[in-house]
């Protein structure tokens, strides 16, 4: 019937026509459509904010549910990893709940003579803390492993803490309805939601034991020791003595394969003070965050210590470098913030090989046969032997 | 209905109150619709017009409801699983294989029996597949 009637152009003219008449003034139905749009547009008017403030808060909660499921996969491999590797004689759940709920207090800034020392105490004890925490719950995985476990819970635990900021300032937003609460978080969503999609990339990484793109500092710095004697120079730091077109290079890196960065300042004091000072240059080899429109992979050579982190180690290089007044370079592999702790990408690898070459470069440029530089590969070892 | 298992700071789920008036909504612009389809039958345009006007408004608005309060999908694949492979070159005879990363790999891993001399093998690369480039016009 329908079809009928559309295909009869007379009928189809006064369907036309009567809806033409809805929106016309003079008849009963046009007043009642203009009604109803006049109390539309005043409705708007006065709940503009509220209808933007709950499409906002719709959107964070897609956010949230997807970062609450991330989270969770993340927790539930995390145990699946330690009952796999670390044979537990009981129940992990437990103990892994509580190191993921563990935080952190960071030293008073009100006065802030003598922070670094006092935050890299705390550190030192918090780090220590995990360690055993690992060990009690994964008591027959290897060191590597139980590096590598660590990592994993590390990356669970960055989880759990997006997950949780985010539902704060969702619930907040939701409970005063304030656009200005909801705005904050809804603001810098997509970078954060870039930071969790990271963190749930490293889940893959840190459970097989893979090299994630924080490590091209230390892969770089493999390639240059690869095949001569290593030995411990500070706490989880490899260092090895490598000959280079008459000059000595003492490479560090941290101790591979498990996922460790070590304490490269410590080694970087050990060395400075073994040599008494006599070491013409520092070169650090680190990733850095590379910017939009920037390619994964380049090479940049710069001046200051490439080290990323709290700034203790930072402080400690540069306090070091200074005492004994030896020139800091920098080499930076550009690398996606997506990327940092990702399995490592073929472009990023291939850029290490780059890296050696920047490296002996600027060593050629800037030292003299004899003189003795210091070449150290940054970021995390995961992966990566030496 | 609240999501049990989730415990506390769960998510609200659609509420049923919700559900029952989406439903109400879409029973009385269904009966609009039949109304104003009766109407045209019967010679009353102008009726008819107004009836499949608040019918399609109806089942607009039911649509847009359940589009703000439906519980966006969640995807499947929530931690990703990117293809890794490792290389491994043997110094002695310079056979080079690729395959799928294995779990206990690391780079300049030297207890690899060669396949070819029995020699030790080592692995020299392990990095996730390369993504096709995309151009860079600025």
């Amino acid at each position: 019937m329908f079809i009928t009637l559309l295909l009869d152009s007379t009928e189809v003219v006064r369907v036309i026509s009567s809806a033409g008449q809805l929106f016309q003034p003079q008849t009963e139905l046009g007043t009642i459509i203009q009604v109803i749009i006049s109390i539309a547009f005043i409705t708007y008017i006065f709940y503009a904010q509220r209808i933007q403030s709950l499409t906002m808060l719709r959107q964070i909660e897609g956010a949230l549910r997807r970062v609450k499921a991330i989270r969770d996969e993340g927790r539930r491999i995390s145990i699946e990893t330690i009952r796999e590797l670390g044979k537990p004689p009981g129940d992990p759940t437990p103990m892994v709940e509580r190191l993921l709920e563990n935080f952190f207090i960071s030293p008073t800034d009100l006065d802030p003579a003598g922070i670094v020392g006092k935050l890299e105490q705390l550190l030192n004890v918090r780090e220590r803390k995990f360690k055993d925490e690992v060990r009690a719950i994964a008591p027959n995985a290897s060191r590597s492993e139980a590096n590598n476990i660590e990592n994993l819970l590390e990356a669970s635990q960055a989880l759990n803490v997006y997950y949780k900021v985010i539902r704060h300032f969702y619930l907040l937003g939701k409970k005063t309805m304030n656009i200005y609460i909801i705005m904050q978080i809804h603001m810098i969503l997509p970078l954060v939601m870039r930071e969790v999609e990271a963190f749930s990339s490293a889940i893959q990484a840190f459970q097989q034991g893979m090299p994630i793109g924080d490590g091209v500092g230390a892969l770089t710095a493999a390639k240059l020791m690869y095949g001569h004697p290593c030995r411990e120079i500070a706490e989880d730091i490899m260092a090895a003595e490598v000959p280079f077109n008459g000059r000595e290079l003492i490479v560090i890196k941290a101790t591979g394969p498990g996922g460790n960065v070590g304490k490269p300042a410590e080694a970087i004091e050990n060395i400075l003070r073994e040599r008494k000072g006599m070491v013409k240059a520092i070169v650090m080899i680190d990733a850095a965050a590379k910017l939009e429109g920037e390619q994964t992979g380049e090479v940049a050579e710069g001046v200051g210590a490439a080290i990323g982190g709290t700034g203790v180690e930072k402080f400690k290089i540069e306090e070091a470098a200074k005492a004994y007044n030896v020139p800091l370079y920098a080499v930076a592999i550009k690398v996606d913030i997506t990327d940092v702790v990702a399995p490592m990408r073929e472009e990023l690898f291939d850029a290490t090989d780059r890296a050696v070459e920047a490296v002996k470069r600027i060593i050629s440029e800037r030292t003299s046969e004899g003189d003795v530089v210091i070449v150290a590969g940054i970021g995390n070892t995961v992966g990566i032997a030496q | 209905m609240v999501e049990r298992s989730a415990g506390r700071g769960a998510i609200p789920q659609i509420p049923w109150v919700f559900l029952l008036g989406a439903l109400a909504l879409g029973i009385f612009s269904l009966l609009n619709l039949y109304l104003g389809f009766q109407a045209y039958a019967s010679g009353r345009p102008e009726q008819a017009s107004y009836y499949i006007l608040i019918g399609s408004m109806g089942f607009a608005a039911m649509g847009y409801m359940f589009f703000r309060a439906r519980a966006p999908p969640v995807r499947r694949m929530l931690i990703p699983r990117v293809e890794v492979v490792t290389t491994i070159e043997c110094p002695s005879c310079g056979l080079k294989r690729v395959r799928s990363f294995e779990r206990g790999d690391y780079i300049f891993r030297r207890d690899i029996p060669c396949t070819k001399c029995g020699g030790q093998a080592v692995i020299t690369r392990i990095h996730r597949k390369r993504l096709p480039e995309e151009a860079r016009q600025l």
